[in-house]
């Protein structure tokens, strides 16, 4: 029978973020239940409790926006500029951050995109592979030595 | 001590990058040198998004180094034939598979224009690579040509897309390390959360006034559904999910 506020949540996309846990990373154990919620801005964040390991932590966890105070869509806002071609200075100063504030979310959606790219992109059955390399630089553009063409000419 | 970001971290650096054309999938994208050590890496990064038993046809530019890398990444063993003379036996050596196709295209520029196109053939017999290439089809419905016209494309989205390599500005990169992470990023939103717009699928008929479906190139490989950056961001990529 229903209860007087609802149904008690059971929380089957949820599951234990502690790698040494041995429900780790296992939907629907039945081991991880709601521990409360807590407020970030004006956003809810659910906090849950790992029955098996003890350990607590929240819907955020393993991801970009753990531990992360500024609302999630600046966050949003500024990642979205990044990879629309606007620089890390440029996003810091359109959204009034720290440019070290960007560039750690940046890191962050990286290290989080790039383990995704790892884990969906596998087993693919391709016809074709095209490979090509692009020039840029780094700091500091090639040497150009006085009078005559820049070193390692070649431009892709 | 040695400082971080100087010395041969700076200056000229490439951007390695793998394209499949049939989904506009970008299978890697890295930073690195114009040498040997980077196009294995590229190899060995594409390597693992294949499917055992896949032998794609591998386009390129004229890079040396990329038929010496297929042939690690893609190479299979071969026991010379025993002569029968005295002596110690001829080591293995590494021959390309034989459905392992590559191709180089290569421009030939006179003041900055391109004056000709040679297609040479480096891996795998001619008839069967034409036939390949032929199968992916030209926007204007024409049959195919061995060529690198997507990666090249693929190129401009990047410095359209990536301060950090667009030119004459003051947005380029500090540190490699900053530039390979937003590499990173830009892969998996370019792969996940943008549509392309030549991958469009007409509507079905009676769903709405929409006459296209957007899709994305992860979409059009068969991974997923379209994601939001939210979705991106939020995806647990440690647990064994249904894709």
């Amino acid at each position: 029978m229903a209860k007087k506020r609802g149904r008690t949540p059971r929380f089957r996309d949820v599951a234990c973020p502690n790698t040494r846990c041995r429900v780790f990373g296992q939907l629907g154990s039945g081991m991880v239940v709601s521990n409360g919620t807590y407020f970030v801005g004006s956003a809810r964040v659910r906090k849950f409790i790992c029955r098996h390991c003890g350990k607590v932590f929240n819907s955020r966890a393993r991801t970009p926006f753990r531990w992360l105070h500024t609302p999630q869509r600046k966050v949003l806002m500024a990642l979205k500029l990044l990879v629309k071609g606007l620089s890390l200075r440029g996003t810091a100063e359109v959204l009034e951050v720290k440019l070290d504030t960007v560039r750690n979310w940046l890191r962050k959606a990286a290290q989080h995109s790039d383990a995704v790219s790892r884990m969906l992109i596998h087993d693919l059955k391709l016809s074709q592979v095209q490979v090509d390399e692009l020039w840029t630089f780094v700091k500091k553009n090639t040497k150009i030595p006085m009078g005559g063409q820049p070193d390692g000419a070649i431009r892709a | 001590m040695r400082k971080a970001g100087r010395g041969k971290s700076v200056g000229t650096a490439w951007t390695w990058a793998a394209v499949a054309p049939e989904c506009w999938l970008t299978l890697a994208a890295q930073v690195g040198n114009r040498n040997l050590y980077a196009a294995r890496r590229l190899l060995r990064s594409v390597r693992r998004c294949l499917a055992k038993d896949t032998w794609p046809i591998f386009t390129s530019d004229a890079l040396r180094h990329y038929a010496h890398v297929l042939l690690e990444a893609f190479g299979v063993w071969q026991r010379p034939t025993p002569t029968g003379k005295r002596g110690r036996p001829k080591n293995p050596v590494r021959i390309p598979h034989p459905l392992l196709g590559y191709a180089q295209v290569e421009k030939r520029r006179k003041r900055g224009r391109v004056v000709a196109v040679n297609r040479s053939i480096v891996f795998g017999s001619d008839k069967d690579i034409l036939a390949r290439a032929q199968r992916l089809r030209r926007a204007n419905g024409r049959k195919g040509k061995i060529n690198t016209a997507y990666v090249e494309r693929h190129n401009l989205t990047l410095r359209e897309e990536n301060g950090r390599l667009s030119r004459k500005t003051l947005a380029f990169s500090k540190t490699r390390r900053d530039l390979q992470r937003q590499l990173d990023f830009w892969r998996a939103c370019a792969n996940f959360v943008r549509p392309h717009r030549s991958l469009r699928a007409p509507a079905p008929a009676g769903s709405g006034p929409k006459r296209w479906l957007p899709r994305t190139p992860a979409m059009a490989a068969g991974i997923n559904h379209l994601w939001t950056l939210e979705d991106l961001l939020k995806f647990k990529h440690w647990i064994c999910q249904p894709y």
